[in-house]
């Protein structure tokens, strides 16, 4: 009784002719959608930031964990973590493109160019080469103009901000246990220039090396950045053989900046530097 | 029982461990990126000084539980680690750095937690029909050991940012920033440790017997059972004392024991104490070249084993 409908014959006039309509109809969609990706898989937080201020989040099928901002983002399809996404997942979205980064994605991206699938590799070294990308991936996504429009609007702003101090020697803590800072990774460092700040460990070349708390005493910071939630500012002022640091002396630690703000070369980078500024002139 | 030989074999073996602590300890207060002057010595005295300590204090401590389990265990693969205490203190730590917000206090009291949750844990799985037998409790500690390991991974892969200090927690390092309270904290441990350290020595008699022989050791009036219980439950809280402090530093334990037994001979009681000397030594040269050789700190695991492995191969090669 239920099945009725599966015993109606098929109506056999339409015929050939039916399924070439459809079939050309798909083919004309398939060249539609092939001039600008509409499955796209992003696996850079900074990335997804760009494709919502963009308004193309409809486009993203597939983000990291780490892909929390905005809101709205969390609620995409998950394909791993950031370090290690999953090559399955990926592939199963049918992504047109793929936003990646270098070189902790170095492994993910040879596979999916391997399998023929397009991918973007996002490695701003500096500010103004994130405005880069952030026209690069409007071209891609259809938005040239939106995505001009947003780096002229995002470079205004940068133009506009001015540090009331140049060089101020700023250490920022990343992890308490082992005590880690950020090296010559390009971008946080142009992130603290432009603020007007400088890494006093700007000439190591790891990413985020492990140092000891002798070198911090022995390079003397003015401002010290605590980034992460297991230490607060009064911990810092009590540590042993620290209360000569010069940010200690004028109690220049600050543990309330989101370390997303400054580390992510997305939109919110202005607001990062804002930030930083307000607090080293503090 | 001892020849003349032995004897002043052994003096001079001693003379030389001393001495090499002695240059350990002075290279460590000397060395470092703001360098020395007797001048100021405000660095070197409240900066290098906890860092020595807390070298002295892990290296030796390991070391001579080592000494002590391989002989009670009479396995000489066994070393602190096997017992479990470790990777369930890592684990606890890294739970503390997954949740944990607040203060490094809360790092060392999650990791020593979970050191004694793991200790009571091995204890229970080794109990079979009331009894605690040596098979039980090194297959215990090896399944429990398993059990955290993959649970700290586990925690490493929800963690966003603590890879870097995960590892730093598997392989072990001695540069904690210390505040006033950590430091009273890390004082306490350290009389806790040398009053566990005399207590284990004085087992160096048992020790003797059952390392050579356990049904003599039967009949000689030693509790067996009883024995090995104590020798467990106090190994592994200095274990998890060290292991909250620094992580879990591998190959001092295992290997330094071996190196003073082929010096001093099997002896517990020239053997624990000389394990401590000499585990306190390479541990604080290990430190030394980890915090020297380039700005950035390397794990200690990774400097004990490269400085160690042909050292112990040389050993090997030249006195057996």
């Amino acid at each position: 009784m239920t099945n009725n409908r599966l015993l109606i014959p098929k109506p056999k006039i339409l015929g050939h002719s039916f399924w070439l309509l459809i079939l050309s109809l798909v083919l004309n969609c398939a060249q539609n959608v092939a001039k600008v990706p509409g499955r796209v898989v992003c696996l850079v937080p900074s990335i997804t930031e760009i494709i919502f201020a963009l308004g193309r989040e409809d486009y993203l099928k597939g983000n990291t964990i780490y892909c929390d901002y905005p809101e709205a983002a969390k609620q995409i399809y998950k394909v791993g973590d950031f370090s290690n996404p999953s090559l399955e997942k990926i592939v199963g979205l049918k992504p047109e493109i793929v936003f990646a980064t270098m070189p902790e994605q170095k492994i993910i991206i040879e596979k999916l160019k391997e399998l023929g699938i397009p991918v973007f590799i996002s490695q701003p070294v500096t500010v103004d080469s994130m405005l880069k990308e952030i026209r690069a991936i409007g071209k891609i996504l259809g938005v040239a103009l939106k995505g001009e429009s947003l780096a002229i609007m995002l470079a205004n702003e940068l133009n506009q901000i001015k540090p009331k101090m140049v060089n101020v020697p700023l250490y920022l803590e990343i992890s308490s246990t082992p005590l880690m800072t950020v090296g010559s990774g390009s971008f946080i460092n142009d992130v603290i220039r432009r603020a007007g700040g400088k890494n006093i460990f700007d000439d190591l070349t790891q990413e985020y090396p492990v140092i000891d708390q002798e070198e911090v005493i022995k390079r003397n910071p003015a401002v010290i950045f605590i980034l992460h939630p297991l230490t607060k500012k009064e911990e810092v002022k009590k540590r042993i053989g620290w209360q000569n640091i010069n940010a200690v002396m004028n109690s220049k630690i600050y543990d309330d900046v989101n370390p997303d703000l400054i580390f992510r070369p997305g939109p919110r980078i202005v607001e990062g530097i804002k930030a930083l500024i307000q607090k080293i002139g503090n | 029982m001892k020849t003349s030989a032995q004897n002043s074999k052994n003096k001079a073996g001693w003379f030389w461990l001393l001495l090499s602590l002695a240059i350990a300890i002075i290279c460590s207060l000397a060395l470092g990126p703001t360098g020395f002057s007797f001048a100021s010595l405000q660095i070197p005295l409240f900066v290098r000084l906890p860092r020595v300590v807390l070298g002295i204090f892990a290296g030796g401590v390991l070391s001579l539980v080592g000494a002590t389990l391989q002989g009670l265990l009479q396995n000489p693969l066994v070393d602190p680690y096997t017992l479990g205490v470790a990777s369930g203190a890592a684990f606890g730590a890294s739970v503390a750095l997954l949740f944990g917000s607040g203060t490094n206090i809360l790092v060392l009291l999650f990791s020593f937690i979970s050191a004694l949750f793991t200790i009571i844990l091995v204890y229970s799985i080794a109990r079979i029909k009331g009894r605690i037998t040596k098979t039980g409790l090194v297959l215990a500690g090896v399944i429990v050991s398993f059990l955290f390991s993959s649970l700290t991974m586990l925690s490493m892969v929800f963690s966003k940012k603590s890879l870097v200090q995960t590892l730093y927690l598997l392989m072990g390092h001695l540069g904690m920033v210390f505040t006033a309270k950590s430091l009273i904290l890390f004082i306490i441990s350290a009389l806790l440790t040398i009053i566990g350290s005399i207590y284990l020595f004085s087992y160096w008699r048992s020790l003797d017997i059952l390392s050579t022989n356990e049904e003599a050791a039967e009949s000689l009036g030693i509790d067996t059972r009883k024995v090995t219980q104590r020798i467990f439950v106090v190994s592994s809280l200095l274990v998890a004392l060290v292991v909250s402090f620094t992580g879990a530093i591998s190959f001092v334990g295992l290997i330094i024991p071996h190196i003073v037994r082929l010096v001093f001979g099997p002896n517990h009681r020239t053997l624990i104490p000389g394990s401590f000397l000499l585990g306190a030594s390479v541990l604080l040269f290990a430190d030394i070249l980890s915090r020297t050789v380039a700005p950035i700190e390397l794990p200690l695991s990774i400097v004990t084993a490269l400085l160690g492995v042909p050292f112990f191969i040389y050993l090997l090669k030249t006195k057996l």
